[in-house]
């Protein structure tokens, strides 16, 4: 035998630990388990939201299994428990309604397309979900749904870009939040009122470029200017915006539109605050969520002067919600708890009422469902349905800025933004025709 | 395509190659086209292009320097000019130290990383193959990058300029932030003094020494050892000082490390493996040129009615143009030495 | 063993001609054709991966970290932009089918064309530059195209969303699982891959067989020496580099299909990365170890990135959980200390000569037992 010398010994181990670890690794893990669905067992199962057509156990499904797809790493990896954290509370509340089994499980889309399509496809092919939601880059939505329209699955996206449900809509994919269109034209008049000319920052993809066309159309029409335009990169390498800040300082503009996703507008103003011109413009971020100004401090909060979004936490009603948000949740309240609640609540509810799991029975029972009898009601007062012609969900639209900071309250979870608007779906969204949308 | 086999033109009795003066001349007419449309845009860009300049002269001279004195490519550079922003996150908004604090102890500390990182890999690496010492420092740039991620999270962050920087300073035809003008200053102040440590001084001369031939300089009683970790400590406390300084101005966030490393080699190579002079000119120039180029091809847009000549983010390409083209021109880069790593 | 008659490995147990033909013709092939048998039902299996989508994308991941070796391992250049040549052969076959409505099988020609073209011309543009240079320009042509790909000319690229949808009538989706109908039978779309990877990679192996191959060897050994002996290395350089970018734009068109489009991630300096990376972990001075690289990278990611609970022994006998979500979101920190403690001990080998090396270690033990009894 021959004397096994100590460095290769050494090389030994290093193979071992190599194999050992890819050995070790398949003892465990079936596939991104996550938060399961506690024993429906519980509680009587007879209590179906308004107009079901069948009570469970009879002859639909008792258990689901849902995947909820979001960001979990990255810049937004705040996003993605706040959705696993609101499909959660949906899933609880409707096991202890209905007496069903939801299981959830989590996937990283990383906020990228190439990411979300293999996950997708994990998701369905190795752990058989029943249907998807989530998606907060539009490029990642729309490549979830191209993929799970191919393959018979359900999904409701979270992406704002008004393509999802225009151009590029999908048969089985629907969608939450407040379409860019929707947000844009609760918006434009707010904006003309406060600047008569303006500089959009826009970020340079799908979502961006769709934002940055419709509110430049519709700043026109108010009677406001647009004097300049940049296309800031995508996906951001170099977080440096001084480039574009220095020609937006430069120009004649009086109010700074940023149309950036996530932490990017605090990126910007804090390089506009770092460069002393933050105070020369009025403020407008597009799609605002919390998060964006939680890390960065009231000051930005403050400067926000107009902002378009889905969502916000001061707005009268579901104080319990957001209870219980604040009390689980790594984060405050926001836009995202709201839409993964209503998305996996709509899913599950729509499966009960059609009796069936399969694609075209959800997809049917959703079309043109107003939702009455779900506690979303009580977290969004106003008319909520899914439309028939494009799968978008026509809800309220709100117009926030940010208070004084001493009016803004930390306990018990940051309130920074006063509503000065809430308009009604119907009253900003496209009409069928405007969409281009086709199944 | 040498100044040989081209025309040349005796001007004020020096030779220069047709080719040269006539991209020369493209260049400056474009810039002072670009000027005149918009001025005050123009020197903003500029200005802001120089502080871009500076931060990647800072991170590639240390990149250089170890290169060029250790043979070393270090990939964990780019892990390590973050650190150097993370650290001042850390100094600046987490304890609520003054900048001055950050300034001065960051790149201390990120030099001592460095000379861990040295001391515990490093050293076993430097008489083999170069990608072996490559590949283990792209290992530990993983490392760091995982740490750091652990230790402030993914999300991007941000620290305020102090106070008594953050006012504007008046350039005739635009004001630029106070900080942008310190950050330059710092960038030439810590080129010039390496530059007098390796040029001018006796342990600088020592190092050179034993870089050409090691046997020679240790048996003449020079510490090589001791010497390589110096000029290691000094590479990555300059690559951290970048760190603090681009941190503060514009931005933390998880990416910053890779995409500046790449950028620190593109500017090494650009200059010339084995030049740190080489690097200190690719430095600004592709920093100018990162700046400029869409300020440029903006005024041509404005003036000529042409739309598609506006590509903002072009950008982010400048850099790898510049160097394509350099090389294309210039094999071994602006300034460098035959058989550097070849 | 003591008596001096031990095996001297596996290899001298085997003889040297079989039916006839040469035995170090044969190893190649029936490697690759038993790594087609036996990839999809391996990697299945629960305790790895326990789906078998995956194994389209390793026998892909295989091709491509082959043709990138025939720059490192046989010719000795690095390449950080070898994801261009991926990228292009997957753009030019999507965005041919989606946005020009031809038929599959002419795109996927033209987009290997494509590469192949694009390869002679920027090798013959940088082969003659010092070896960081080259690496860098490499670098550099790759993040132009991934910028212009960015940028969405003319509609052709899809901008940071990438194209979709590019699938034939021919290619059958059911939830995930991918057919190939041919003549009202559907073969199963593994099958297809696996006989155009094989074919693939045994291209590859008879460029390296060849004596043009061998003549990149003798570059890689001593570039000045093969000068010396009147070898125009600069043309060999080029071809060797056109060719990994031929087999680069295969494997990118083979992609296209497999994930029904492209994303624009596929021309990154991430791609480029992970197969460098892929390349040395599982040796690069061996045919195989590309290929054996490339399938514990994708294996080690896709069960690192979900894992949450370790169960010891095993899953269904748990007598030890250690959960470990909190610390193995941070996977990528162990995954560089692997890679220095690898690269540090085995760095020319990689993975694929420490198997070697351990299967015939094992072999000569369980011989000398035998011989022994």
């Amino acid at each position: 035998m021959q004397r096994i010398t100590r460095r290769q010994a050494l090389r030994g181990i290093g193979a071992g630990s190599a194999v050992g670890i890819t050995g070790l690794a398949g003892c465990g893990g079936d596939g991104g388990g996550g938060d399961g669905g506690g024993d429906g067992s519980d509680g009587g199962g007879d209590g179906g939201d308004g107009g079901s057509t069948g009570t469970p156990g009879e002859s639909g499904p008792t258990s689901f299994h849902v995947g909820v797809l979001s960001s979990f790493s990255g810049p937004f990896a705040d996003w993605g428990p706040a959705h696993e954290l609101g499909a959660t509370l949906a899933a609880e509340d409707i096991e202890a309604e209905h007496g069903v089994e939801i299981e959830i499980s989590t996937y990283d889309t990383e906020t990228n397309p190439s990411a979300a399509s293999d996950r997708i496809q994990r998701a369905v092919t190795a752990d058989g979900i029943d249907f998807a939601l989530g998606g907060i880059s539009s490029a990642v939505c729309s490549t979830i749904g191209s993929w799970t329209s191919d393959n018979g699955v359900v999904y409701i996206a979270d992406g704002a870009s008004g393509t999802l449900t225009g151009a590029d809509c999908q048969p089985f994919m629907f969608r939450t939040y407040s379409s860019n269109n929707m947000m844009s034209r609760a918006a434009a008049p707010a904006m003309a009122d406060i600047a008569d000319s303006w500089y959009i920052m826009y970020a340079d993809y799908v979502w961006g470029q769709n934002a940055q066309e419709i509110i430049g159309g519709l700043l026109e029409e108010e009677g406001s200017s647009v004097v300049g335009s940049d296309a800031t990169p995508w996906p951001p390498t170099s977080r440096d915006y001084t480039q574009y800040l220095n020609n937006a300082a430069n120009s004649e503009a009086d109010g700074l539109a940023l149309v950036m996703p996530g932490a990017e507008p605090a990126q910007a103003m804090s390089q506009a605050r770092n460069e002393g011109i933050l105070g020369d413009f009025e403020v407008m971020v597009h799609q605002n969520e919390d998060p964006t100004y939680w890390g960065l401090g009231k000051w930005a909060a403050e400067s926000l002067a107009v902002a378009p979004t889905g969502w916000v936490n001061t707005l009268d009603g579901g104080s319990e919600f957001k209870q219980q948000v604040a009390d689980r949740g790594n984060l405050d309240p926001f836009v995202r708890h709201v839409t993964a609640y209503t998305g996996m609540d709509q899913l599950v509810r729509a499966a009960i009422r059609a009796g069936s799991k399969g694609a075209e029975d959800v997809r049917d029972s959703l079309e043109g469902h107003e939702i009455t009898d779900s506690r979303i009601n009580d977290i969004e007062r106003g008319t909520l349905y899914w439309r028939e012609c494009d799968h978008q969900l026509i809800k309220p639209t709100y117009i926030v800025s940010g208070m004084a900071q001493s009016d803004m309250t930390d306990a018990p979870y940051r309130q920074w933004f006063q509503v000065d608007q809430a308009v009604a779906g119907d009253d900003v969204a496209r009409t069928c025709e405007e969409t281009g949308c086709s199944f | 395509m040498s100044g040989t086999t081209m025309r040349s033109i005796s001007v004020g009795g020096r030779r220069f190659s047709t080719g040269w003066l006539a991209v020369w001349s493209i260049v400056v007419a474009l810039l002072g086209i670009s000027f005149s449309v918009r001025p005050g845009l123009f020197v903003d860009q500029a200005v802001s292009g120089l502080v871009y300049g500076m931060i990647l002269v800072l991170v590639a001279l240390g990149l250089s320097i170890i290169l060029g004195l250790l043979g070393v490519v270090n990939f964990a550079h780019g892990a390590l000019f973050m650190l150097g922003a993370y650290l001042t996150f850390q100094v600046m908004s987490v304890w609520g130290l003054p900048f001055v604090v950050a300034l001065v102890a960051v790149p201390i500390v990120v030099g001592g990383v460095g000379v861990l990182m040295e001391r515990l890999v490093l050293r076993h690496v430097y008489d083999e193959n170069p990608l072996i010492g490559f590949l283990a420092t792209f290992g530990i740039a993983l490392m760091l990058t995982e740490a750091i991620r652990a230790q402030w999270g993914g999300s991007p962050l941000s620290v305020n300029v102090p106070a008594a920087l953050a006012r504007g300073a008046d350039l005739v035809v635009t004001s630029v932030a106070q900080f942008r003008l310190f950050t330059v200053a710092v960038g030439v102040v810590t080129v010039v003094a390496v530059y007098l440590l390796i040029g001018r001084t006796d342990f600088g001369l020592s190092v050179r020494a034993g870089v050409l031939d090691r046997e020679m300089a240790e048996f003449l009683g020079v510490n090589m050892p001791v010497r390589f970790v110096s000029m290691f400590f000094l590479g990555t406390a300059i690559a951290g000082l970048g760190g603090v300084l681009r941190g503060t101005e514009v931005t933390m966030s998880i990416g910053m490390g890779q995409s500046m490393v790449i950028l620190a080699f593109v500017v090494v190579v650009v200059g010339g493996v084995g030049s740190l002079f080489g690097s200190v000119v690719a430095g600004i120039l592709i920093g100018e040129a990162v700046y400029l180029t869409p300020t440029v091809l903006r005024s041509l847009s404005i003036l000529t009615g042409i739309p598609a000549l506006d590509v903002p983010s072009i950008g982010g390409l400048m850099p790898y143009l510049v160097m394509i083209v350099v090389l294309l021109v210039r094999p071994r880069g602006l300034f460098g030495q035959e058989g550097f790593l070849e | 063993m003591t008596d001096g008659t031990s095996p001297d490995g596996i290899a001298a147990r085997i003889p040297d001609r079989i039916a006839g033909i040469p035995t170090a013709d044969l190893r190649v092939p029936v490697g690759l054709v038993l790594v087609v048998l036996l990839l999809r039902p391996v990697i299945s299996h629960p305790m790895l991966a326990g789906y078998d989508q995956i194994a389209n994308t390793i026998l892909i991941w295989m091709l491509f970290a082959a043709s990138f070796n025939l720059l490192l391992g046989y010719t000795g250049l690095l390449s950080f932009g070898h994801a261009l040549f991926l990228g292009l052969g997957a753009y030019v076959a999507a965005a041919g089918h989606t946005r020009f409505g031809l038929p599959w099988i002419v795109v996927a020609a033209i987009g290997v064309l494509v590469s192949t073209g694009v390869a002679y011309l920027i090798g013959r543009l940088i082969v003659q530059k010092g070896a960081i240079y080259f690496a860098m320009l490499t670098l550099g042509f790759a993040q132009a195209a991934q910028y212009v790909a960015n940028q969405n000319p003319f509609d052709l690229t899809g901008g940071s969303a990438g194209i979709s949808g590019a699938t034939p009538a021919w290619f059958v989706l059911d939830r995930g699982e991918k057919f190939v109908a041919v003549g009202g039978l559907q073969l199963d779309w593994y099958w297809v891959l696996g006989i155009a990877t094989v074919l693939g990679m045994l291209a590859i192996w008879q460029v390296v067989r060849s004596p043009f191959g061998r003549t990149l060897i003798a570059i890689r050994e001593n570039d000045a020496l093969a000068r010396s002996m009147g070898v125009n290395v600069d043309r060999y350089k080029v071809w060797s580099f056109t060719f990994a970018g031929l087999f680069a734009g295969l494997a990118g068109v083979l992609l296209q299909l497999n994930i029904q489009g492209t994303r624009l991630e596929l021309l990154s300096l991430a791609v480029s990365g992970d197969v460098i990376l892929m390349t040395i972990l599982g040796g690069s001075v061996y045919f195989f170890g590309p290929p054996a690289g490339a399938f514990v990278w994708l294996l080690a990611e896709e069960l690192l990135t979900d894992f949450e609970t370790l169960h010891l022994p095993l899953t269904e006998f748990s007598v030890v959980s250690v959960d470990l979500s909190g610390v193995l979101t941070y996977w990528q920190f162990f995954l560089g200390v692997l890679f220095v403690v690898v690269v540090l001990l085995s760095p020319m080998a990689g993975i694929w000569g420490l198997v070697r090396r351990a299967g015939n270690r094992i072999y000569g033990v369980i011989g000398g037992l035998i011989y022994r009894v």
